[in-house]
């Protein structure tokens, strides 16, 4: 029983420590993006790198995925839908799945095996060949150098990915939606918009800031916690893609719960 | 203005005692650290460089902490601090260029581009290395030129304190030369500087104290020449092991 306490009670230690550990960082990441512009000269060029990696690179990977999500939705529905007699919400559940959902989610997913698994590895690395601590050595805080961009960079290119993802996923259902009744693209979009909502866009919108700023948050931390061994990189690289899908998805629930009671 | 670096009753325990209630005043000149246990020699330099928090005690540059934080008065200190790694250190996603400038950049963001240009080059001719490389990552460079750049980009800055982790350590002949008439040049201006070998054994001869520890202690700090000659068993002993070794 006394052992169980000690187990109890060091694993509670341990999380709570874990836990302070992490606001900390936070708050520190939010406490150097106002040096992040100070600083421009030096943190501008990890900023760039950032957005053309996590950003412009994966462009094309976003919309070949959307694409064929957003044939599939219209494919299922066209077929089942009708079955119900309820061909008229077919509008209006492509808004609710591409537009509220997906976009957000499968944007997150492939920035997370795309980016959130290099910021772990990169970071990681770095620790195991002395280069955040030559950082420290100059008086650069590594939050402020290393983090700090990669935030930024993974927020904003998050941003504007879920807005290409949701264009190239109604695309996609336009395209699969003309092979079984010729549309106007006009008339498509006419009773797409009637169907969207302002809520729609503001939660695709408040999704993709908090998956991005989760997955570049969670993989900076893991990938800082190496420990001058090479062997962990992978470790906390694993760590840091359940962690953030895990993350993810909590506040996919939660943004949604908000969304709806609103 | 003369620096002065003080350790103030340092203590730190990893797996071994690496130091215990070390007190030790620096001021400009050459400082060669010898240790019963080398292999922590990196951390007790990195205690002084206010890379690793002692357990007890604080490092202080002209009465002022160096275990800070990253706010505005504390970079003032940071920059006064030139640490050059053992190995590794470059930033590996960084050209050789971008390397150099980043410490540059972030101490000195007035001075012109041209006038950073004028002196980055101006080592990189001291340290015989070609402008070629300046765009290339240092991966691809030897390791003996990797060390060769982690000299200049501490030089750069033009620090008031610099500690060498193994300064001899993966250069060639050439680097570890050009390293050795630098390290004697600099003892001529008021600089300290503070370093372990355990590749070039000489370089102890040119300091004006050698530290020597005992089991994290203090145990005798004199010159390199009073050492040799030392009736201590333990000092002598380790002496002559640097030179085996």
């Amino acid at each position: 029983m006394h052992k169980i306490s000690i187990a109890v009670g060091s694993k509670v230690i341990s999380l709570f420590t874990k836990t302070i550990a992490v606001f900390s960082f936070v708050f520190e990441i939010v406490y150097e993006l106002k040096n992040f512009f100070l600083q421009r000269k030096i943190t501008r060029l990890i900023l760039i790198r950032q957005i053309l990696f996590t950003g412009f690179e994966a462009v094309s990977l976003v919309i070949f995925i959307a694409l064929a999500v957003g044939g599939i939705i219209i494919l299922e529905g066209s077929v089942i839908l009708p079955q119900f007699g309820r061909s008229n919400l077919l509008y209006s559940i492509t808004v609710i799945v591409v537009i509220r959902e997906l976009g957000g989610l499968l944007t997150a997913f492939i920035i997370t095996a795309r980016s959130g698994t290099a910021i772990a590895a990169e970071l990681g690395n770095m620790v195991v060949n002395h280069e955040v601590e030559s950082l420290v050595s100059f008086g650069i805080s590594p939050v402020l150098y290393l983090v700090v961009p990669r935030v930024l960079g993974v927020v904003l290119s998050m941003v504007a990915l879920t807005i290409y993802f949701n264009a190239a996923a109604l695309a996609g259902t336009w395209i699969m939606a003309n092979m079984f009744a010729p549309i106007p693209v006009s008339e498509f979009l006419y009773k797409l918009f009637s169907e969207l909502a302002i809520r729609d866009v503001i939660s695709s919108f408040s999704k993709s800031l908090f998956f991005g700023f989760v997955i570049a948050v969670v993989s900076s931390y893991q990938g800082l916690q190496v420990d001058f061994a090479s062997t962990e990189v992978p470790q906390r690289t694993i760590k840091g893609v359940v962690l953030s899908l895990t993350w993810i998805i909590i506040f996919d629930i939660i943004i949604t719960a908000i969304i709806y009671l609103l | 203005m003369i620096p002065k670096l003080q350790a103030l009753n340092i203590s730190y325990k990893k797996e071994n005692l690496i130091l215990s209630d070390f007190t030790y005043s620096f001021e400009p000149g050459l400082y060669g650290f010898i240790s019963d246990r080398p292999e922590e020699n990196s951390n007790v330099l990195k205690i002084f460089a206010g890379l690793v928090s002692p357990d007890n005690g604080s490092v202080e540059l002209d009465g002022s902490n160096v275990f800070t934080s990253f706010h505005q008065k504390e970079r003032a200190i940071r920059k006064q601090i030139g640490f050059v790694f053992q190995s590794g250190g470059l930033l590996s996603n960084l050209n050789v260029l971008e390397n150099l400038l980043v410490p540059y950049d972030f101490h000195f963001p007035d001075l012109t581009h041209d006038l950073k240009m004028e002196k980055i080059m101006s080592y990189m001719e001291e340290f015989g290395l070609a402008e070629n490389i300046l765009k290339e990552r240092p991966a691809k460079l030897t390791i003996s030129i990797r060390k060769a750049l982690l000299f200049i980009r501490t030089y750069l800055t033009e620090p008031k304190i610099i500690i060498y982790d193994d300064p001899c350590m993966n250069c060639g002949q050439h680097v570890k030369k050009i390293v050795l008439k630098k390290i004697m040049n600099l003892k001529e201006e008021n600089i300290i500087q503070i370093f372990c070998e355990s590749v070039n054994v000489h370089l102890y001869e040119m300091t004006d104290m050698v530290i020597m520890l005992k089991e994290g202690e203090l145990f005798s700090s004199s010159t390199f020449k009073e050492m040799k000659n030392s009736n201590s068993d333990y000092v002598t002993g380790l002496i002559s092991k640097l030179y085996a070794e």
